[in-house]
C-alpha cells in the first residue's frame, strides 16, 4: 500500500497520474493565477506588482507541466524553460526600471507614475 | 457530503448522471441537484474572495487575521472538494483505466494536497502582506511548493531548475532591490510603512473580478478536462532511447561486461562500431522489442551477430528527455532565448547606470513629501534633469 510513496514516477512515467487528475492541477494553477492577478491589480508597490506577474508565470508553468504529464511528452517542460528565461529577463529589466524610478521620485508607488498614461 | 460533492462535480463537469446507472433511483431530485450543486464550488470560491478581500492591506484597522482564516478555510474547502471529486465511484472517467483497476479504487496523493495548500496559502500571503520583504520571502515558499508539485508530476529537472533559478537567483535580485529601494523604516510597525504599501487599490472590484474569472475558469476546465483522452502509446521513451545509442551501449556495458555467456566482450568493439547504425550495420537498435543486435566478439573472434535484450532498468531519464526535446524540436528557440537574456542584461546595465540629478525645486518637494508636509504628489516631472 504505497499511499505515502511519493511517486517520483521516473520508473512509472508512462503511467497516468494516479488519483490526482489533470483537473486538480489545472484548478490549483487557476487559483494561483487569479491570486497573482488580484495582487497585480490591487497592490500599489511596483516591486510587489512584478512579484505578482512572476506568480502568474508560476501558475502557467504548473498548467504546462501538468498537461505535459497528461500527454506524456516533454514539450510542456521545455516551454517552462522558456518561461523561466522570459521571467529572468523580465526581472532584470523591471527591477532596473524600478530602481531608476525610485531614484527619481523616492517612491515605489505605481500610481505616482500615473502621468505616463498620457 | 460525499454525494453532494460528487453531484456538484458532475454538474460542473456537465456529465449525465442518469447515464452512469447508479443504483438508487433519484428521479426528480436530479435536475435540481445538477442545477444547485456547482454552487458548492462557487460558494467556496466566493468565500476565498472574501478572505482575500479581508486580508488585503487596508486603512486604520487590519482584518488580516480573519481574512487569512477565511481564505485558508476556502482553500482547504476547494482542496476537499477536489478530494471528494477524485473519490468518484467511476474513477476511470476521471483518471483512466489504470486507476479503476487499483485495489482500493482511487488513492489520493497526499503530497499533492500538502503542496497545493502550502503554495496557495503562501501565494495569498504574497499578495496581502504589507511588507515587501515578507512578500518576497513568501513567494520563495510558493516556489518551493510549486517545485514539489513538479516533482509529483515527475518533472524533476524543472523542479530543481525552478528552485535554483527562481528561488536562488531571481528572488535574491528582488530582495536586493527591495532593500535598496525602500526608505529605512523607523520602527517595525506597519503604520510606518509608506502609504502605497498600507493601502490596496480598488480591493473590492479587483477581488470580485479575479474570483469571477476563477469561477469561470474552474467551470470551463471542469467541462473540458474529462473530454481529453490520454494515449499512453504516444509516449516515445523507447524511441527516444533508440536515438541515443551511446546510452544503450553504456548500459549494456554495465549489464554484460562480465557475462561470459553473452559473449560480447570486449565491449569496446561495440563502441567502435556504434557509428555504423542501421539495418546493415553491426549495431541495430529495435525500440519495439527492446533489443539490440551486437557483434559477438569472443575469444574465437568469429564476429557472429546476436540479439541481446536491453537491460530491464534502461529508461530515459527526465533531464535526458527534456534536453533531447529541447535540442531536437526547439533549436531556434534556444538561440532566441539566449539573445533575449543578452538583451535583458545589456538593458539592465544601461538602465541602472543612468544618473538622475534633481534640481533644487525637486529636492525641496521631495524633502517636503518625506517629512509629511505634503505636496510631493502634485509635483510635475518637468523640473528634473538627467544625464547619462
Amino acid at each position: 500500500m504505497d499511499v505515502f510513496a511519493l511517486s517520483l514516477a521516473q520508473a512509472d512515467f508512462p503511467q497516468p497520474m494516479h488519483a490526482i487528475t489533470l483537473y486538480h492541477y489545472l484548478l490549483v494553477s487557476a487559483v494561483m493565477f487569479c491570486l497573482g492577478l488580484i495582487g497585480f491589480v490591487t497592490r500599489r508597490n511596483l516591486i510587489i506588482m512584478f512579484l505578482c506577474t512572476e506568480m502568474m508565470f508560476q501558475a502557467a508553468g504548473i498548467a504546462m507541466i501538468a498537461f505535459g504529464r497528461f500527454y506524456l511528452d516533454y514539450t510542456g517542460q521545455v516551454f517552462v524553460i522558456f518561461v523561466l528565461t522570459v521571467a529572468a529577463a523580465e526581472a532584470a529589466l523591471a527591477l532596473a526600471l524600478v530602481v531608476l524610478l525610485f531614484r527619481r521620485k523616492e517612491s515605489l508607488d505605481g500610481t505616482a507614475w500615473a502621468v505616463l498614461k498620457g | 457530503m460525499f454525494d453532494a460533492c460528487r453531484r456538484s462535480v458532475e454538474a460542473v463537469f456537465g456529465r449525465q448522471t442518469s447515464a452512469r446507472g447508479r443504483p438508487g433511483g433519484r428521479g426528480a431530485g436530479l435536475q435540481l441537484d445538477s442545477v444547485i450543486s456547482p454552487f458548492i464550488l462557487y460558494g467556496l470560491i466566493a468565500l476565498g474572495g472574501v478572505g482575500v478581500l479581508l486580508a488585503l492591506p487596508r486603512e486604520r484597522f487590519s482584518l488580516a487575521l480573519p481574512g487569512y482564516i477565511v481564505g485558508s478555510a476556502a482553500g482547504g474547502g476547494i482542496l476537499l472538494f477536489l478530494f471528494f471529486a477524485s473519490q468518484d465511484p467511476d474513477p476511470a472517467a476521471f483518471a483512466g483505466p489504470e486507476v479503476a483497476d487499483a485495489p482500493l479504487g482511487v488513492i489520493p496523493n497526499p503530497y499533492f494536497y500538502a503542496f497545493a495548500l502550502l503554495g496557495l496559502a503562501a501565494a495569498m500571503r504574497v499578495i496581502t502582506h504589507p511588507k515587501p520583504v515578507y512578500s518576497a520571502l513568501y513567494f520563495i515558499l510558493t516556489i518551493l511548493a510549486t517545485s514539489g508539485l513538479f516533482l509529483i508530476l515527475s518533472a524533476e529537472f524543472m523542479a530543481f531548475a525552478l528552485i535554483i533559478i527562481y528561488a536562488g537567483a531571481i528572488l535574491i535580485t528582488y530582495l536586493f532591490v527591495i532593500m535598496l529601494a525602500t526608505q529605512a523604516p523607523q520602527e517595525e510597525l506597519v503604520e510606518n510603512q509608506p502609504e502605497y504599501d498600507r493601502l490596496a487599490r480598488e480591493p473590492v472590484a479587483a477581488t470580485a473580478a479575479g474570483f469571477v474569472l476563477l469561477a469561470i475558469l474552474s467551470t470551463m476546465l471542469g467541462r473540458g478536462v474529462p473530454v481529453l483522452t490520454m494515449d499512453e502509446s504516444a509516449f516515445e521513451g523507447d524511441q527516444l532511447l533508440a536515438q541515443l545509442p551511446t546510452r544503450i551501449e553504456r548500459s549494456l556495458r554495465e549489464e554484460y561486461a562480465l557475462d561470459e555467456g553473452v559473449g560480447i566482450r570486449p565491449i569496446e568493439r561495440i563502441a567502435r562500431e556504434i557509428t555504423a547504425t542501421g539495418p546493415d550495420g553491426p549495431f541495430l537498435v529495435d525500440p519495439m522489442t527492446r533489443t539490440v543486435v551486437v557483434e559477438v566478439v569472443n575469444d574465437a573472434g568469429d564476429g557472429a551477430r546476436r540479439t541481446v535484450a536491453w537491460p530491464a532498468d534502461l529508461a530515459i531519464t527526465n533531464p535526458e528527455g527534456v534536453g533531447w526535446e529541447l535540442i531536437k524540436a526547439h533549436p531556434g528557440a534556444i538561440e532566441i532565448a539566449g539573445v533575449i537574456l543578452l538583451m535583458a542584461m545589456r538593458g539592465a546595465t544601461i538602465l541602472a547606470r543612468k544618473q538622475i540629478q534633481l534640481d533644487e525645486d525637486a529636492k525641496r518637494d521631495m524633502a517636503m513629501a518625506r517629512s509629511g508636509i505634503g505636496g510631493g504628489g502634485s509635483r510635475a516631472g518637468g523640473s528634473e534633469e538627467e544625464t547619462d
